[in-house]
C-alpha cells in the first residue's frame, strides 16, 4: 500500500498525545516529522515532549525545532488544561534520539517537495509554523497535498466569546494560511463538540488493557479533573477528535465556505469568520467540520488501543 | 385586560409591514406610536410606507414621526435588493390619509413616555439611531421604558456580512448605546428569527381571511419571498415581527442571557454583537437573546392578529 506521507504539527497537549496515539497506529500514514510550535505549554516544554511521545510510541521520525512564539502576540499558555509539563500527570521517557537541528517550516518544504500534491500536514496547534513556511517558501502552496487543523469555530469558542484557542493565540498565523490559497479541512469548536465523551466513556477507554495504560490513565485522569475545575463534565479532546476524523473520514460531517480570521477586532480578536451563508461571494477556501459521530470516535480510540501490545 | 404600551420604531420594510399588523391585531398590546428611521431604504421612503400600511388597514390615529436620516457615524447603505426601489414593492397601495406629527422621532418617543401613567415597551426593528439618540438626550425617562424588544443582532452567523445582521451593522455604534443603556433588552437576534418564517401554503391561508390586511399580508409575502426563495431561506422570515410578537408572549421563544456588546473595530467583525454565551469575559448579562421559536405558534399569533383588522 502507497502510504500517506503525513507531517504532524503539534504542541503537546494532553489533547495532542491522544491525537499522536491515534496516528502512530495508523497504517494508512507515513509519519515523516513531528514540528513542535509553542502552544499549549511554552517550546522548549512541548519539544521535550514530543520527543517522549514518539519514544513511547514508536513513532520513528525527526522532531523538528519551530517557532518559540507566535508571530506577533505574546505567547499565552494553557497551563490550567494541560499542567505545569504540558501533559498533566504523565510521566515520559526522555528521548535518546538524537537532535533535529532544522527547523519546522524547512522540513515541511523539504518534504512537500519530495511527495509533490501528496504531503498532509495536519496541524493541531497554533499555526505559527505552517504560517512561517507559507511565508519562506510561497510555492509551498501548490505542493502541499492538504491541510487538516484542529483550531477555530464557525460558533462560539472556548477562549473567549468566539475565539478558540489555537486560532487566538495566533490569529495572524492563522489568517496566513486562510489567505494562503490552501483549502484548509477545519476540525473546529462547532464538530468537537459533538463527540465530547461522557466520564463514563472516558473509563471505558482507560480501563481497556493495552501496553499504554498506565501513561492513558496519568495524561486523561488529569484532563478530566481540569474539565470539573472549568465547570464541564468532560473534556473534549479537540485534537484527538481532529486526528480520529482524519483517519476515520465517515466520522465528520462539513460544510465547504470562505473563512479568513478576524485580528483587529476588541470583541472578537482570534474569531474564524465562517461565511457559512457565502454573504461574501467568495470562493470557499475551507472545509468545516460541523457534526460528528461521538461512538465512531469512540470506536477509533478504542480499535487503536488494542493494537497496543 | 391590561394592554401593555409599546411604540414600534421601524424603516418599513416588509416585514416591518407585518410587525405593525401583528401589534394593531393583537389585544396584549397598544400601539401608542410608531417612529420611523434610515434603514431599509431612506427615512422619506419608510415614513411614506409606514403612513400607507396604516392608512390601507384604516388606522390613521396612531402618531408617526420620521426620525433619523443618518447614522452616527457609519455611511447609509440601503437594502433595496430585498425590499426593492420604495422599500415595500409589491402590494398597490394608495397614498397615505394622513400625515405623520410635527415632532421628530426622538420627540414622539420622549413625549409618549412621559405623558404615560406606564412604563413603555420599545420595539426597534431598524437600525438603533432613533433609541439611541433617545437613550442620550433623555436619561430621566429610562426608567419608565419597561424594556427594549428589538429585532437585530446574532449569536453566530449574519445576513449583512458573516457574523453582523443589517440592523446593527448599518449602526453599529447606536446599538452599543443601547446595549449599554441599563434598559431590560431582548434581543430578537437572526438565530430564531430566520426561523420565524411563514411558507407559501400559510401565505394563502392569511390571502383567504380576505380582510385588507389579510390580503396585504398575503401581497407583501409574495414579493418578499421571491428574494428568500433566491438566496436559500426556508420560507420568508419574519425577522422585525418578533421584536413584538416576543413582548405579546415571550415564551414563544427559547431565551439565553448573556452579555453582549457590539464589535466597533473588527476589520471583519464591525457591527456584529458579540454575544458572551459561556460568561468568559466577566461581564454582566444585559441582554435575553433569542436561539429558537415556536415557528407555528408564532405563524397562528400573526393570523389572529391579522384576521382582527380591517
Amino acid at each position: 500500500m502507497l502510504k500517506e506521507p503525513v507531517i504532524i504539527d503539534t504542541d503537546p497537549g494532553i489533547d495532542d498525545f491522544m491525537a499522536l496515539v491515534l496516528a502512530a497506529k495508523c497504517e494508512r500514514f507515513d509519519i515523516k516529522a513531528l514540528t513542535p510550535v509553542a502552544g499549549n505549554q511554552v517550546f522548549e516544554k512541548v519539544w521535550r515532549n514530543a520527543r517522549g511521545i514518539a519514544k513511547l510510541l514508536g513513532i520513528n521520525c525527526v522532531v523538528t525545532k519551530g517557532a518559540e512564539k507566535p508571530l506577533i502576540l505574546e505567547q499565552e499558555l494553557a497551563d490550567a488544561v494541560h499542567g505545569e509539563t504540558g501533559l498533566g500527570k504523565l510521566q515520559l521517557p526522555e528521548s535518546d534520539a538524537p537532535v533535529c537541528e532544522k527547523y519546522a517550516w524547512d522540513v515541511m518544504y523539504e518534504e512537500a517537495k519530495k511527495n509533490p500534491g501528496k504531503l498532509h500536514i495536519i496541524a493541531i496547534g497554533p499555526l505559527t509554523n505552517v504560517a512561517i513556511a507559507i511565508k519562506k517558501y510561497p510555492d509551498i502552496v501548490g505542493l502541499i497535498g492538504k491541510l487538516s487543523i484542529m483550531g477555530g469555530s464557525a460558533g462560539f469558542g472556548n477562549h473567549s466569546p468566539y475565539g478558540e484557542f489555537n486560532i487566538w493565540v495566533d490569529p495572524h498565523a492563522a489568517a496566513i494560511v486562510f489567505r494562503s490559497g490552501l483549502k484548509v479541512q477545519m476540525f473546529g469548536m462547532d464538530g468537537n463538540k459533538t463527540c465530547q465523551m461522557s466520564v463514563q466513556d472516558f473509563h471505558d477507554i482507560m480501563d481497556l488493557d493495552c501496553a499504554i495504560k498506565q501513561e492513558m490513565n496519568d495524561a486523561l485522569s488529569f484532563s478530566i479533573e481540569a474539565a470539573h475545575g472549568y465547570g464541564a463534565e468532560a473534556p473534549v479532546l479537540h485534537d484527538a477528535v481532529t486526528m480520529a476524523g482524519i483517519i476515520d473520514e465517515s466520522l465528520m460531517e462539513f460544510v465547504e465556505c470562505y473563512t479568513d480570521v478576524e485580528v483587529r477586532s476588541k470583541t472578537c480578536f482570534g474569531r474564524t469568520i465562517c461565511d457559512v451563508r457565502n454573504t461574501w461571494g467568495k470562493q470557499p477556501n475551507s472545509l468545516v467540520a460541523v457534526k460528528g459521530d461521538k461512538e465512531k470516535f469512540k470506536s477509533v480510540i478504542i480499535n487503536t488501543l488494542k493494537k497496543y501490545r | 385586560m391590561n394592554k401593555r404600551p409599546i411604540i414600534i420604531d421601524c424603516d418599513t420594510g416588509h416585514d416591518d409591514a407585518i410587525a405593525l399588523l401583528l401589534a394593531l391585531g393583537s389585544p396584549e398590546v397598544e400601539l401608542k406610536a410608531v417612529t420611523t428611521t434610515a434603514g431599509n431604504n431612506v427615512v422619506d421612503k419608510t415614513f411614506h410606507n409606514t403612513l400607507k400600511v396604516l392608512s390601507h388597514i384604516g388606522v390613521t390615529d396612531i402618531p408617526v414621526a420620521k426620525g433619523a436620516e443618518s447614522f452616527f457615524f457609519q455611511p447609509h447603505k440601503i437594502a433595496d435588493h430585498v425590499h426593492g426601489d420604495s422599500g415595500l414593492d409589491g402590494p398597490e397601495l394608495a397614498e397615505p390619509s394622513f400625515g405623520g406629527v410635527k415632532l421628530s422621532a426622538v420627540e414622539l418617543i420622549e413625549k409618549t413616555v412621559r405623558e404615560s401613567a406606564e412604563k413603555i415597551t420599545l420595539c426597534p426593528m431598524g437600525p438603533l439611531t432613533n433609541i439611541a439618540t433617545f437613550v442620550l438626550s433623555c436619561p430621566d425617562l429610562l426608567p419608565k421604558i419597561e424594556r427594549i424588544s428589538f429585532m437585530g443582532g446574532s449569536a453566530v452567523g449574519g445576513n449583512a456580512s458573516p457574523v453582523a445582521e443589517f440592523n446593527t451593522w448599518q449602526d453599529p455604534e447606536a446599538a452599543q448605546i443601547v446595549l449599554k443603556s441599563g434598559v431590560p433588552i431582548t434581543m430578537c437576534s437572526l438565530d430564531a428569527t430566520f426561523d420565524a418564517y411563514i411558507t407559501a401554503e400559510e401565505k394563502e391561508r392569511f390571502r383567504q381571511i380576505g380582510n385588507k390586511a389579510g390580503i396585504l399580508t398575503a401581497e407583501l409575502l409574495d414579493f418578499f419571498g421571491k428574494f428568500h426563495a433566491k438566496v436559500g431561506n426556508k420560507g420568508a422570515p419574519m425577522h422585525d415581527a418578533c421584536a413584538v410578537a416576543a413582548v405579546i408572549n415571550p415564551a414563544l421563544f427559547e431565551m439565553k442571557r448573556a452579555n453582549v456588546s457590539m464589535d466597533l473595530n473588527g476589520t471583519f467583525t464591525r457591527g456584529c454583537t458579540t454575544t458572551d454565551i459561556t460568561g468568559v469575559t466577566g461581564r454582566k448579562q444585559n441582554c435575553d437573546v433569542t436561539f429558537g421559536v415556536d415557528r407555528e405558534a408564532f405563524v397562528e399569533l400573526l393570523y389572529s392578529a391579522v384576521k382582527n383588522l380591517q
